[in-house]
């Protein structure tokens, strides 16, 4: 297996292209990732006190690129489900 | 010495040591064992690192969230991209949401670019000398440990260049030499030297190679020490392309 040296390493990559139920797995893990950092934001936004605006925005910066993936996500699997 | 570092300002050090720890056993475990538990790791780190910034009410563990950027690349580049589709255009698929998520946690810690150290450098002639290192770096990892390229047998020189320097390049110094030295530096030189390029070293488990791991770490280390001393970022991100093109040639 070629190996490449970049932060997204390619042996993983391979390995989950090649076991389409270890990739749905791991999908599962970034869907619930997300969720929870979207329910956390809801708490720490409505929270009184001075760290909740940058509380706020720390979790928006971690849960927005979880957001895009999703995104990737379900148009992949469409575009699966289509046969494309 | 022009450090990036927020003046008085400091996340707890056995929190930074707790959550890297965790980081490096969820990378091994990720790129040697077993992925979904790595990614499962990687997840409850995620959530833990950006909870415990958002409710700890010790001021400095709102830098903490920066750690979360490892994890979540690390998410990324498992689920962002699609079969069928080139492997170079995958780094776009990768780095487009995480150099989002890292501008936005620049916005969140109130920092500017400058900052950061992707302000007007103090010295152009300092970030040349600095940039230039990247030529015998490629050097060395051509010649002596014979690191491999990146996927991008041939593709376009401007086609490489355009996905390799933004989500590459430039994702790897913001994160790694940017936003988590900044994190460290108020723990003193040495702990912002070495800290960022343990997880950066880690980050390059999955190639199984020793010597590509250990040099990976002494690139950054070299790159950090650099960082540290010029306050700017832009002569390591000249040498890390060069060695990325260095590699390809």
């Amino acid at each position: 297996m070629r190996r490449v040296t970049t932060t997204a390493p390619e042996v993983v990559i391979r390995a989950l292209v090649t076991d389409s139920g270890l990739r749905g797995l791991v999908e599962i893990i970034v869907v619930i990732c997300l969720v929870a950092l979207l329910l956390e934001r809801e708490m720490v936004r409505h929270r009184p006190g001075r760290w909740a605006g940058p509380a706020g925005r720390n979790l928006t910066a971690l849960a927005a690129p979880l957001g895009i993936a999703w995104v990737a996500i379900a148009v992949r699997r469409f575009l699966e489900l289509a046969g494309v | 010495m022009r450090a990036l570092a927020p003046q008085g300002i400091r996340p707890g050090t056995h929190w930074l040591l707790v959550y890297g720890g965790l980081i490096l056993i969820g990378e091994a475990i990720l790129a040697l064992f077993d992925v979904a538990l790595g990614a499962a790791i990687h997840a409850v780190l995620l959530i833990a690192v950006a909870s415990h910034a958002a409710y700890s009410r010790h001021e400095g563990d709102a830098q903490l969230s920066v750690m979360g950027l490892i994890p979540l690349v690390r998410l990324l580049s498992i689920v962002m991209l699609i079969p069928g589709i080139a492997p170079i255009y995958w780094y776009a698929l990768i780095g487009a949401p995480a150099l989002v998520a890292a501008g936005l946690a620049i916005r969140a810690m109130g920092a500017s670019l400058a900052d950061i150290g992707l302000g007007r450098p103090q010295s152009l002639m300092e970030q040349v000398v600095a940039a230039s290192i990247g030529l015998p770096l490629g050097w060395i990892a051509v010649n002596v440990i014979r690191l491999p390229g990146l996927p991008a047998e041939g593709v376009h020189p401007l086609l490489f260049l355009a996905m390799v320097a933004p989500f590459v390049v430039l994702l790897e110094e913001l994160i790694f030499r940017g936003l988590l030295q900044r994190a460290a530096t108020p723990h003193g030189p040495l702990v912002a030297i070495v800290a960022p390029n343990l997880f950066y070293a880690a980050t390059y488990f999955s190639t199984a190679s020793t010597g590509d791991i250990l040099f990976m770490g002494a690139v950054g280390m070299l790159f950090s020490f650099i960082v540290y001393r010029t306050g700017s970022l832009w002569g390591v991100i000249g040498a890390n392309l060069l060695l990325r093109i260095a590699l390809q040639i």
